[in-house]
C-alpha cells in the first residue's frame, strides 16, 4: 500500500453521542490489497492496560488498487471523549488495508459538548 | 497533566526496545540456536524478561519460525498449565513455544511441558530464577538503562527528572517498570 488517507464529511472531527460518522477512506497501492476494513473505536491511554473496542465497521473486500469509498459508522450512547489524570478514553477512525501494515487514524471528539471532558481543567 | 499528554503512559512503554547490555540480537539469537532452541530469559521482576521475549518472538518469526506466545501468572498458574501444555501438543518441529512466567507452572506440569517440547522446534522461557532451562541471558536493571529509557520517553533528556532516578530505583529494587509507573505519577500531578 503506497497511500491510505481518510476524510471526514464536511472536515468534522467533533461528535455527539449516538451520531454517525460519515466520510471517505481514499487508497492508492502498486497491488490490490485483499481488503480494507474502517473502523470506528474508541481506546484508553494511560497508567494502565490500554483498552480498545471497535464499535462499528465496514468491510471492503477484493478493492481495487486504487480507489475510494464513502463510510457512514454509527456512534453509541457513550463512552465520551475524556481525560483524567489516570486514563483518557479517545475515539478515532481507522482505516486498515490488508495483507500489510498500511493504516490511517484520526482522532475525533465523542462528546454532549463538542468538547473533551477535561477532568484535570481547574473548575 | 491529562492522560493521553503523559509521556509515561503505557502504551509508550509497551512500544519501547529491549536495552541490552554487552549482549545483542546477534548474540542472543546465537545462543538461543546453539542451545537447540532451548533456552531461558532469566532475571527479576521488572527488568524486561517479557519485552524481551516478544521482541525475540518478532525476530524469530522473520527467521521464519512460527511463534506461539503464551504467558502464565501467578494467579491461575494451574489452569494456565494446563492450557499451556495443550498448547504445546498441537505444535510441530517448525514451531517456537514462547512462554512467559515460566516459574509459574507447578513442578509436574513444567517436567510433562519440557518433554512434550522436545517434540517441537523450540521453546524460550521467562523466569525469575536459573535453572529451568539453559539461561540465555540475564536481565538486569542499571541506572544508565533507565536514564536511557527515560531519555526516550521524554523526547531526548532526561534533565527533567535524573535526579530522582537513582532514588526511585533504589527503593523499587531495580523495577523499572515500577519506576516508570513513579514517574508516570510525578508528570500527572503537573
Amino acid at each position: 500500500m503506497n497511500e491510505m488517507s481518510l476524510e471526514l464529511e464536511d472536515g468534522r472531527t467533533s461528535f455527539r453521542p449516538s451520531e454517525q460518522v460519515a466520510g471517505t477512506v481514499m487508497w492508492v497501492s502498486d497491488e490490490a490489497p485483499r481488503r480494507i476494513r474502517v473502523e470506528l473505536l474508541w481506546s484508553t491511554g494511560g497508567k494502565g492496560t490500554v483498552d480498545e473496542k471497535v464499535v462499528d465497521f465496514l468491510e471492503i473486500p477484493s478493492p481495487p488498487a486504487r480507489g475510494n469509498a464513502a463510510f457512514r459508522l454509527q456512534l453509541p450512547d457513550q463512552p465520551w471523549t475524556f481525560s483524567g489524570k489516570l486514563v483518557s478514553v479517545i475515539w478515532a477512525v481507522r482505516a486498515v488495508a490488508e495483507p500489510g501494515e498500511a493504516q490511517v487514524y484520526t482522532e475525533i471528539i465523542v462528546s454532549p459538548t463538542g468538547r473533551e471532558i477535561d477532568l484535570t481543567a481547574p473548575p | 497533566m491529562r492522560a493521553r499528554d503523559n509521556p509515561f503512559r503505557s502504551d509508550r512503554i509497551e512500544q519501547l526496545a529491549f536495552r541490552f547490555s554487552g549482549d545483542t540480537w546477534e548474540t542472543l539469537l546465537e545462543r538461543f540456536l546453539r542451545l537447540g532452541r532451548r533456552g531461558a530469559i532469566v532475571g527479576p521482576e521488572g527488568t524486561g524478561k517479557t519485552t524481551l521475549l516478544e521482541q525475540t518472538a518478532a525476530r524469530l518469526t522473520d527467521l521464519g519460525y512460527r511463534t506461539a506466545l503464551l504467558r502464565l501468572t501467578a494467579d491461575d498458574a494451574r489452569q494456565s498449565a494446563a492450557r499451556v501444555r495443550k498448547h504445546a501438543a498441537r505444535l510441530g518441529r517448525s514451531d517456537v513455544l514462547l512462554l512467559d512466567g515460566a516459574d509459574h507452572m507447578p513442578r509436574l506440569s513444567w517436567l510433562r511441558l519440557r518433554q512434550a517440547a522436545s517434540r517441537i522446534g523450540g521453546l524460550l522461557i521467562t523466569s525469575h530464577r536459573p535453572g529451568l532451562l539453559p539461561t540465555i541471558i540475564e536481565t538486569a536493571a542499571s541506572l544508565s538503562v533507565v536514564r536511557d529509557i527515560v531519555a526516550e520517553l521524554l523526547g531526548g533528556s532526561c534533565a527533567a527528572v535524573e535526579s530522582v532516578l537513582p532514588e526511585l530505583l533504589a527503593r523499587r529494587g531495580g523495577n523499572v517498570r515500577l519506576v516508570l509507573r513513579d514517574l508516570y505519577d510525578i508528570y500527572a500531578r503537573l
